[in-house]
């Protein structure tokens, strides 16, 4: 999906749904909910904004606009390494996309963007990666789901779809 | 954004939620797999299913796999987030389940592309390691 058409169909003004995941009892259920485009249109707008300076960081090492867009609660999830699980806090955001850097310091290249999936309060972005981790080639496939919040990120959580040697 | 598409996602991709809970569950994949068109793909993440496969067929052995490993099942212990568009629907829930006897738990991103009413393409993250989630 280019996200440059997907902001212009959202644009239309055309009311679309959402799924939302329930907080019922077994928390497995799916329930339907009917959101205005309005807000969808503002979470990818939102989400372009932030995926276009995520790049930046991940290919630079230059985090700052990056940053600008996390909320002071921000939390992220990691799947693996010194950074598995939970993190709250923008200063632990801070100190781990540092990290990042330091463990890619020619940086990590987005080389595909296959899918973007929009909802009203949450965006998910597949691509695939690559890059030198610490001098050795590396590759991923990779999914970030991104909650947003104004016209910030609240909620950052990495999936891998890959092993890093291959995407 | 077309109503219509979107509205037919969410129907399709509900769907295919409950018949793949299903499947997870009971390792009975019947439903699911009735869902999948004849040229269905989807990538795995990791080990010896890593990567992209091809076909209805392949699907079929995988999930037949699924129910060697873990015939108990997987339990979704939590769908924190569904996000759905005009043909994809992400899911990310937790699982856990005993696998070859050892406990597991993991995050996972599941990514569909929906045509029809069925899933052409399943793409599979994972968000841990498998030990917690």
């Amino acid at each position: 999906m280019n996200i440059t058409r997907l902001a212009l169909w959202c644009a239309s003004g055309l009311f679309c749904l959402s799924l939302h995941a329930s907080a019922q009892s077994k928390k497995t259920a799916t329930r339907m909910k009917k959101v205005d485009s309005q807000k969808v249109a503002h979470s990818l707008e939102v989400g372009q904004r932030g995926f276009t300076v995520f790049q930046k960081g991940l290919a630079t090492g230059d985090w700052n606009d990056f940053l600008a867009m996390l909320t002071d609660d921000f939390s992220f999830y990691f799947p693996q390494g010194k950074y598995q699980g939970f993190h709250q806090g923008k200063d632990k955001a801070k100190e781990f996309f540092a990290y990042v850097s330091t463990a890619f310091p020619g940086g990590l290249k987005v080389t595909e963007t296959m899918h973007i999936t929009a909802g009203e309060e949450t965006i998910v972005f597949e691509f695939k990666d690559e890059g030198e981790l610490r001098g050795a080639p590396y590759k991923n496939r990779v999914a970030v789901s991104w909650s947003i919040r104004g016209n910030q990120i609240s909620e950052y959580r990495e999936y891998f779809g890959s092993d890093g040697k291959s995407n | 954004m077309n109503a219509e598409k979107v509205a037919h996602t969410l129907t399709v991709g509900q769907r295919a939620w409950d018949a793949f809970n299903k499947g997870m569950t009971t390792m009975d994949w019947s439903d699911f797999v009735a869902m999948l068109t004849d040229d269905f793909e989807f990538y795995f993440p990791q080990g010896e299913w890593k990567g992209l496969h091809q076909g209805k067929a392949k699907a079929e052995e995988y999930f037949a796999l699924c129910k060697k490993i873990a015939p108990a099942g997987f339990t979704i212990v939590e769908l924190m987030h569904t996000t759905v568009g005009e043909d994809t629907i992400v899911f990310e829930f937790k699982d856990e389940a005993m696998i070859f006897g050892n406990a597991y738990k993991n995050r996972v991103a599941m990514s569909w592309t929906l045509r029809g009413e069925q899933i052409c393409s399943q793409r599979e993250y994972f968000g841990s390691d498998g030990k917690s989630y």
